[in-house]
């Protein structure tokens, strides 16, 4: 039996907001590279201290 | 009492399966296509050959297995877990034939490993293959990373009812839109946008660092469809390593980071819920433990000193543990630098990211995101009712999509496959400590094999043992799969054996 919510093509985004999906998977991608860079600099003072 | 399937649950399985089967024989039609384009008319001979093998297969099964009847939960989990061997035997061809495999069984790793977007490979000279065969092995991976199914669902299937139990059976859960053949289109819709703007990033730097247009072009393209795919197949035997390109590695890092987020989370930035980005609780997850892994990596190779200066230590380990973590497996260092520079430390490390691995329903592969969100979120609601008055009612949610409460029923999921992938990664490691490899570097090569990753430590070689080959092969299909599929296909053997 054909399921008749085929016939219901909905591929579009209900608000086509591309610049703002690219910026905001750009944003979270920049802030995991920011927070491990953030604790990476942390840990190299933490360990030029402790020596 | 288990139940012999009946006959007419074998043409269900055998007619899905045929069209899932007809949907490889017509990818290989790509690569043929650039066979031809490069005039390498000896891979285009392969890949006819192929075509009609996949298509007598899938149109001859199809034929023998006629029935009205819509596919049940079962035989979805069966179908999806079976076509997955399927067509692991009929896309090797092109790889055997070509003559670069040592034997049949390492083009099937090859094959699965590409489908199931791992990247390990026993190919051999893998510099001077074809055109053709290239395309073949980046486009498995693409495939692969959206899912066979999910191919067959967007493109041959004109509706069915049943058609929701193929792509659960395929280790994929969200539905994007109420129906799952729309979902499947929304993936593909999304990942079709990136390969555009990713392949023309890619192909630019190559340009940039002075490469011939078309080869910058077709470097271009793989090497998006090895990071976005999460499968880290490269068209050079040295990965990403041999582009020596800050650039490219900027580029890629940001691709498979992306390919590595749930299609759930890039469908609600993509109709405007930016907030998800944020909240959502696999990219919260996986920002942690990827800060965890790479400072662990970090302090060890700065003990070691194999590194000239401070941004040089981080970029290499930053890179390898992305890519790790997010189960790509592009790396930037030589296969043995693994075991030589980085050393126990950091080798555990990156064994740790590559287990815990991407989010669910995207193209990674590993325990995922969502299951330690959950199981971190259990941990911390058990501590806070041990310290609660009994009275107490404690109550804990997590953000997928939306908020979502809590229960033993959801923890409880989350543990059973997250004890499922410990005891594969650990028994792929233990035969390869029996064959006499060393533990850390059996187990890095495990976990890698398992959470479909690919990075390797120089384990994975053409001469390993076959049993050792079979077992990787295996454990990428299961690790893929999540194991309730393989498990209901185990299943319909044995009733088929043993049933009444």
């Amino acid at each position: 039996m054909v399921d008749k919510r085929e016939s219901l093509p909905n591929l579009k985004p209900a608000r086509p907001v591309w610049l703002l999906y690219a910026a905001g998977i750009a944003a979270e991608i920049a802030f995991i590279l920011g927070l491990t860079f953030v604790a990476y600099v942390l840990a190299l003072l933490a360990m030029a201290a402790w020596r | 009492m288990i139940l012999r399937p009946r006959t007419e649950d074998h043409l269900v399985v055998g007619k899905y399966t045929g069209k899932i089967i007809v949907g490889v024989g017509l990818l290989m039609a790509v690569p043929l296509v650039v066979s031809i384009g490069f005039r390498e008319w000896d891979t285009a001979v392969d890949f006819i050959v192929s075509i009609a093998a996949c298509l007598i297969f899938g149109f001859g099964t199809q034929a023998l297995c006629r029935t009205e009847k819509d596919l049940s939960w079962s035989h979805g989990l069966v179908v999806a877990s079976g076509s997955w061997i399927w067509a692991t035997l009929l896309g090797a061809l092109p790889h055997f034939l070509s003559g670069h495999e040592g034997s049949y069984l390492d083009a099937m790793c090859d094959v699965m490993s590409g489908y199931t977007t791992t990247g390990l490979y026993l190919l051999q000279d893998l510099d001077h293959i074809s055109m053709g065969l290239n395309m073949w092995r980046h486009l498995l991976t693409y495939a692969g990373g959206q899912g066979i199914v999910v191919i067959a669902l967007t493109f041959l299937f004109k509706g069915t009812a049943g058609a929701y139990k193929l792509y659960v059976g395929e280790g994929k859960d969200e539905r994007l839109l109420p129906n799952v053949v729309q979902t499947a289109r929304a993936i593909w819709l999304v990942s079709l946008t990136w390969l555009v703007i990713g392949t023309l990033a890619l192909g630019a730097t190559g340009l940039a660092l002075g490469q011939a247009p078309v080869r910058a072009f077709f470097h271009g393209m793989w090497v998006f469809m090895g990071a976005w795919s999460t499968g880290g197949f490269a068209p050079q035997s040295y990965n990403t390593f041999w582009f020596h390109s800050l650039t490219y590695e900027v580029i890629s890092v940001v691709i498979f980071i992306a390919g590595s987020f749930n299609f759930a989370l890039h469908w609600a930035a993509w109709t405007g819920n930016r907030k998800e980005i944020l909240r959502n609780v696999e990219t919260v997850s996986f920002a942690i433990t990827l800060t965890l892994t790479t400072l662990v990596a970090t302090f060890a190779l700065a003990r070691a000193g194999v590194y000239p200066d401070a941004m040089a230590l981080f970029r290499k380990a930053f890179y390898q543990l992305a890519s790790g973590h997010t189960t790509t497996g592009f790396s930037t260092i030589y296969a043995r630098a693994f075991v030589t520079q980085w050393g126990p430390i950091g080798l555990i490390a990156t064994t740790v990211a590559m287990a815990i691995g991407a989010s669910a329903c995207s193209t990674g592969g590993g325990i995922k995101g969502i299951r330690m969100g959950v199981m971190t979120k259990a941990f911390l609601q058990d501590v806070k009712r041990m310290i609660s008055p009994e009275s107490a009612v404690i109550t804990q949610k997590y953000h997928h999509v939306r908020d979502v409460l809590l229960d033993d029923g959801v923890v409880r999921g989350a543990m059973t496959i997250t004890v499922a992938y410990i005891t594969l990664y650990a028994i792929t490691a233990i035969v390869g400590v029996l064959y006499g490899y060393d533990l850390t570097q059996s187990a890095f090569e495990a976990v890698s094999a398992a959470s479909n990753t690919g990075l390797s430590c120089g384990v994975t070689s053409p001469s390993m043992p076959d049993l050792m080959k079979g077992l990787y092969l295996a454990a990428m299909w299961m690790g893929r799969l999540e194991f309730m599929s393989v498990l209901a296909l185990a299943g319909y053997g044995y009733a088929i054996v043993r049933g009444k």
